[in-house]
C-alpha cells in the first residue's frame, strides 16, 4: 500500500479577555478512495474498521466529554463521509481551559505525560503562550509499528492558526508566520516531524496593548 | 500401467546410485522424508559460480568471521556437493527423532570445521559431539561418509500417562496437587512400586529401567503398494505401528533424585519447582540414551526395509527435482503434531481422507516448479470428482485478450455436485472429530441438504468462474483541501489526484435469466443501479471505481469497464487468446498466470517516487517472467497442483535467475 495523506489543522481564536474558541479539523479527504475501500472491510493491517456509527459515537462521546470540562461550551462537531472530514469545536472561558483538555486528551490516550503542551494568555501583559515539548512516548511508539502503518502518516500535515482581537508585536517560532493583517499566527509542518521530535510548535506572541 | 513403469524407472534410477545414497538408512515407515539434491543443484549452477555469488561470498565471508580457516570454497566443508542429503523424521508413542544425513567427502576438512573445540566421543565406526540449544540437544555423529544431525524430541502427552510416568519415576506434580495433599501427605505411597526408595527424609532415590524404545518396523510394506491406489485405511496403521509399547533390552541406570532437587523449597513448602526439575532430568536422560541408541543404529545398522523399497517414497522421486519431500500419511501430521485433536472426543475422518503428500520442487529451463500432490480416500475422490467435474465454459475466452491481460484466474467447479456432497462430507469429517456433537452435526448436514435447492441454486451459479485484471488503470479523483488567504482564513477547495485502479472483469456461468432479471429490476428500482443498452452500472456506489453488470449466453460479466460490458453485449467486443493461456485454463480446474512484466509497466510511474526505486523495480520486476498455477483436479486418487515462477530469457535456468536477483539485491544495499 502507497502512502496516504490527511491534515490536521487546529484553530485557536483567542479574545482580549483570554476566552475564545477552537476548531480541530481532521480532513483524510485525500485518502478517500482508500478509505471507503478499508470501510468495507472489517479490518486492515490487522486493526478493526471502525464503523460509520463507531466513528459518530466516538465523536459524540468526545463531544460529551468535552462538555464536562469546566469553562468549555458551545461544543459541536461534524462527519462527512462523503470527504472524510471530521470537525470538532467549541468555546473556552479561558486559554488555561484548553490544558485541561490536553490533559484529558492524554489521560484518555493512556500516555504518562506532564506539561508537554500548554496554553497560557496574560490579559495584563497581552502574551500568548504555546509551550510544547516533544513527546518521547509518541516517538517510540510510532517507531514500534509496523512499516504499512507509517505509511500512513508520510505526507500528512498539521497546520496551526491563531487568531487575536489585537496586532501581533512578534512571535519567537521561526516556522510560524504571521497573516498580513498582524491578526493570526500559522504555523505549518509534516505530521511525521511532530512525532520525531524534528520541529517544535512552541511559540510566545506578544500582542499590541 | 504408466505408475507401473514409473515405479520401476525410479527404482532402476535409485538402484545404480543406492551403493553411495544415505537413504538405505532411513527407514521404510518414517514419518516423512526431505531428499535434497544437492549433486542436481550444483548441475544447475557450478560450485565457483555459486562461490562468486552474493549468497556464496557472504558464507565463506561468515567462515572467516567465525574462525574456519581455509574456506575458499562451499566444497572446503568437507560435505559431499555430488550426491543427496536427507532430512528424516521417524516417531514412535515416546519419541520423535529429526535426522539430517548428509554425504561426507573430506572428513579431515569436515572435522577441522565443524568438529573443532567440540568434545568429541569416539565410538569406534563413529564420532560424535552433542550440541545443547536452548531446549532440545543435538547430536551431531559421522562416519567417512556419512554426516547425521539428529535432534531427538520426547511426545509429551505419552509422559503424562500414569503408568509411562509411574515406570519411569515422573511425578507429573501439580502445583495444586501439594495443597490438595496437605491433609493427607503420606497418601503418596503408591509410587513405591515405581520403584522409589524411601528413606528417612521422604524420597531419596529412584531406580528406573530405561530402555530406548523399538524403532518403527513393523508393518508389512508390501502391502503399501497396493494400498496407495485402492485403500487409504492402511495408512493409520503407520501411526499405530509407530508404537515403542514393545521394548528391547532393558538398561538399568540409576537417577540420585537428590541430584536433581534443588536446596531450597518455596516458602510454603510447595516443591513444585524441584519436582519439575527433577522429571525434567529424567527425561532429558532418557531422551540422551534413545538418542544415543537411535544414532548409533544409524550407523550400524541398516534398517531391515529402508524407505527405497517404499513405492509410495519412490513416486515422490525426480531426478530433475532440487529437492522432493514425502509424507507418507497426511493424518499422521495431525495426529503427532496435534494429539489434543484426540481430546475431542473421536478421531474423526477429517484427515484420514488423506494419504500421502508429496512436494518437489523443480529448477529448470523454464522456471521454479512446485509441483504437490496428495493421495485421497476412494470415497473423497470420488467426492472431488464429482465436484471439479465441471468444464470452464469456453465463451469465457472470447472476452480474453490475452495480450493485454495482466492476470487470470480460472475456477471450474460443480455447484450442485458441491452443494450434495457437502452435507456428507461434513458429517464424515467432523462428526467423528467432535464425537459428542455428531448427532447434531449429521442433523445439520441433513437439514442443510433439505433447505437448499441444490439445482437452483446451481442454475443460477453454475459453479465455473474467471477472473481477468486487464490492466491498473489511472483515474483522477477529487479531494478536499484548503487555501489560505493573506489572513490565514482557510476556504475549502476539491483539487484532484491520479490513483491507481484495478480494471477487472470477472464471468461465471448462469443458466437463472429470470432470477438476474428480477434483482436487476429491483436494484435499479431501488436506485443503486442504472441500466443502459443491457448494462447495469453502480450509479451511487462508494467503492472507488465504477462496477457495471451484464449477461448474455449464459454468462454473467461484472466489470470496470461499462464500454467493455457494452461492446461484449453488443456483440461488438473482439477478444483474443493465446493458445497457451487457452490450454493452461480449459485442461485445469484451477489455474492462475499473473504476467509480472506487463504489471511492472502499468504500475504508474508517479508511484515509484524515486529514481533508485523506479530502476530497482523496473530490474527486479521488469526482467521477471511469468508466474502460474494449475490444478488438474483429482487423476485416479490423486490431487495434485503446480506452481511455476517462470526464468525470463537470458538465464540458463531458474537458479541462476534467483542468484542474480539476489546479487543484484545485495549490490543495492
Amino acid at each position: 500500500m502507497f502512502s496516504s495523506c490527511f491534515q490536521v489543522i487546529e484553530e485557536i481564536t483567542v479574545n482580549s479577555d483570554g476566552s475564545g474558541t477552537l476548531m480541530l479539523t481532521a480532513n483524510l479527504s485525500q485518502s478517500r478512495s482508500k478509505l471507503a475501500s478499508v470501510m468495507l472491510l472489517d479490518s486492515v493491517n490487522g486493526h478493526k474498521v471502525p464503523s460509520r456509527q463507531e466513528i459518530q459515537e466516538k465523536m459524540e462521546e468526545a463531544s460529551n466529554t468535552l462538555r464536562a470540562v469546566k469553562g468549555i461550551s458551545k461544543v459541536s462537531h461534524s462527519v462527512d463521509f462523503d470527504k472524510y472530514i471530521l470537525n470538532i469545536r467549541f468555546s473556552f472561558e479561558n486559554v488555561s481551559n484548553l490544558n485541561d483538555i490536553t490533559a484529558l486528551i492524554f489521560n484518555k490516550l493512556d500516555v504518562k505525560t506532564t506539561d508537554n503542551s500548554s496554553y497560557s494568555y496574560h490579559p495584563q501583559s497581552k502574551t500568548f503562550t504555546r509551550h510544547y515539548a516533544p513527546n518521547p512516548q509518541a516517538k517510540s511508539e510510532y517507531q514500534k509499528l509496523k512499516q504499512v502503518d507509517k505509511a500512513i502518516f508520510e505526507g500528512a500535515t498539521y497546520t496551526n492558526i491563531y487568531r487575536f482581537e489585537h496586532s501581533v508585536i512578534k512571535q519567537s517560532n521561526s516556522k510560524a508566520k504571521v497573516a498580513a493583517s498582524r491578526r493570526a499566527v500559522m504555523l505549518q509542518c509534516g505530521v511525521l516531524d511532530l512525532i520525531e521530535g524534528k520541529i517544535n510548535i512552541s511559540n510566545n506572541i506578544q500582542l499590541a496593548q | 500401467m504408466n505408475r507401473f513403469f514409473q515405479t520401476l524407472a525410479t527404482l532402476f534410477i535409485l538402484s545404480s546410485a543406492s551403493a553411495q545414497d544415505l537413504a538405505h538408512k532411513i527407514p521404510h515407515d518414517a514419518f516423512a522424508v526431505v531428499n535434497i539434491q544437492t549433486d542436481h543443484f550444483f548441475e544447475l549452477m557450478t560450485v565457483d559460480d555459486f562461490d562468486r555469488s552474493a549468497i556464496g561470498k557472504t558464507i565463506i565471508e561468515k567462515s572467516g568471521g567465525a574462525d574456519l580457516q581455509g574456506i575458499n570454497s562451499i566444497a572446503d566443508f568437507g560435505i559431499a556437493l555430488d550426491r543427496s542429503g536427507y532430512f528424516y523424521a521417524t516417531l514412535s508413542d515416546s519419541i520423535t527423532y529429526f535426522s539430517f544425513l548428509l554425504p561426507i567427502a573430506d572428513i579431515e576438512k569436515f572435522e577441522t570445521h565443524f568438529a573443532a573445540g567440540e568434545t568429541i566421543h569416539d565410538h569406534g565406526v563413529f564420532r560424535s559431539f552433542t550440541k545443547a540449544t536452548s531446549d532440545d540437544s543435538t547430536v551431531f555423529a559421522w562416519n567417512g561418509t556419512m554426516l547425521s544431525i539428529t535432534t531427538p524430541s520426547l511426545v509429551d502427552h505419552y509422559f503424562q500417562l500414569d503408568e509411562v510416568a509411574e515406570r519411569y519415576g515422573i511425578r507429573n506434580y501439580s502445583y495444586a496437587e501439594y495443597y490438595e495433599q496437605l491433609t493427607d501427605e503420606e497418601e503418596v505411597s503408591s509410587w513405591d512400586d515405581a520403584g522409589w526408595v524411601e528413606t528417612d527424609n521422604g524420597y531419596d532415590s529412584v531406580y528406573v529401567d530405561i530402555p530406548p524404545p523399538a524403532f518403527p518396523d513393523s508393518v508389512d510394506w508390501a502391502d503399501e503398494a497396493d494400498s496407495i491406489d485402492t485403500d487409504t485405511t492402511d495408512w493409520g496403521e503407520i501411526a499405530a505401528a509407530a508404537d515403542s509399547a514393545a521394548f528391547a533390552e532393558a538398561d538399568s541406570i540409576v537417577f540420585g533424585y537428590d541430584d536433581y532437587l534443588s536446596d531450597s523449597a518455596t516458602s510454603d513448602g510447595n516443591l513444585y519447582d524441584e519436582y519439575y526439575a527433577a522429571d525434567q532430568e529424567i527425561k532429558r536422560h532418557l531422551t540422551s540414551e534413545w538418542a544415543e541408541a537411535f544414532v548409533w543404529s544409524q550407523f550400524e545398522d541398516t534398517p531391515d526395509a529402508s524407505v527405497l523399497t517404499n513405492s509410495s517414497y519412490l513416486s515422490s522421486l525426480s531426478k530433475d527435482a532440487l529437492a522432493t519431500a514425502w509424507i507418507p500419511s497426511f493424518e499422521g501430521i495431525y495426529t503427532t503434531l496435534l494429539p489434543e485433536l484426540r481430546e475431542f472426543g473421536g478421531s474423526g475422518n477429517l484427515f484420514s481422507y488423506y494419504g500421502s503428500l508429496q512436494v518437489g520442487l523443480f529448477a529448470d529451463k523454464e522456471g521454479f516448479k512446485l509441483k504437490s500432490q496428495m493421495e485421497l480416500e476412494k470415497g473423497m475422490a470420488k467426492s472431488f470428482k464429482r465436484i471439479y467435474g465441471r468444464r470452464l465454459n469456453r465463451k469465457f475466452l472470447k472476452y480474453i485478450n490475452s495480450d493485454d491481460a495482466i492476470g487470470l484466474f480460472a475456477l471450474s467447479m460443480d455447484t450442485r455436485a458441491y452443494l450434495e456432497e457437502l452435507p456428507a462430507l461434513m458429517k464424515d469429517t467432523y462428526g467423528g472429530l467432535y464425537e459428542r456433537y455428531e448427532a447434531d452435526i449429521a442433523l445439520g448436514a441433513d437439514l442443510v441438504s433439505l433447505l437448499l435447492d441444490e439445482a437452483a441454486i446451481a442454475k443460477a451459479a453454475k459453479g465455473d468462474a474467471l477472473f481477468v485484471l486487464n490492466g491498473i488503470a489511472e483515474q483522477e479523483v477529487p479531494y478536499t483541501s484548503y487555501e489560505y488567504d493573506d489572513d490565514y482564513n482557510y476556504i475549502e477547495v476539491e483539487k484532484t489526484k491520479m490513483e491507481t485502479i484495478p480494471d477487472f472483469l470477472l464471468m461465471f456461468s448462469s443458466d437463472d435469466v429470470s432470477l438476474y432479471n428480477r434483482i436487476m429490476s429491483y436494484v435499479t428500482d431501488k436506485g443503486y443501479l442504472a441500466e443502459q443498452h443491457g448494462v447495469y452500472s453502480l450509479s451511487q456506489g462508494e467503492l472507488p471505481f465504477d462496477l457495471a453488470f451484464a449477461r448474455k449466453d449464459g454468462v454473467v460479466f461484472i466489470g470496470t469497464s461499462e464500454d467493455q460490458l457494452k461492446a461484449i453485449v453488443n456483440g461488438s467486443y473482439r477478444g483474443k487468446v493465446d493458445n497457451t493461456t487457452r490450454r493452461l485454463l480449459t485442461k485445469n480446474k484451477f489455474a492462475g498466470i499473473l504476467h509480472a512484466k506487463k504489471l511492472s509497466k502499468e504500475i504508474p510511474t508517479e508511484q515509484l517516487a524515486s529514481l533508485d526505486r523506479y530502476i530497482a523495480f523496473q530490474k527486479v520486476f521488469g526482467s521477471m517472467g511469468d508466474f502460474y498455477f494449475r490444478s488438474s483436479g483429482v487423476k485416479g486418487n490423486r490431487i495434485s497442483g503446480e506452481f511455476v515462477a517462470q526464468t525470463p530469457g537470458g538465464f540458463d535456468n531458474a537458479i541462476q535467475y534467483l542468484f542474480s536477483l539476489v546479487d543484484y539485491a545485495v549490490e543495492q544495499r
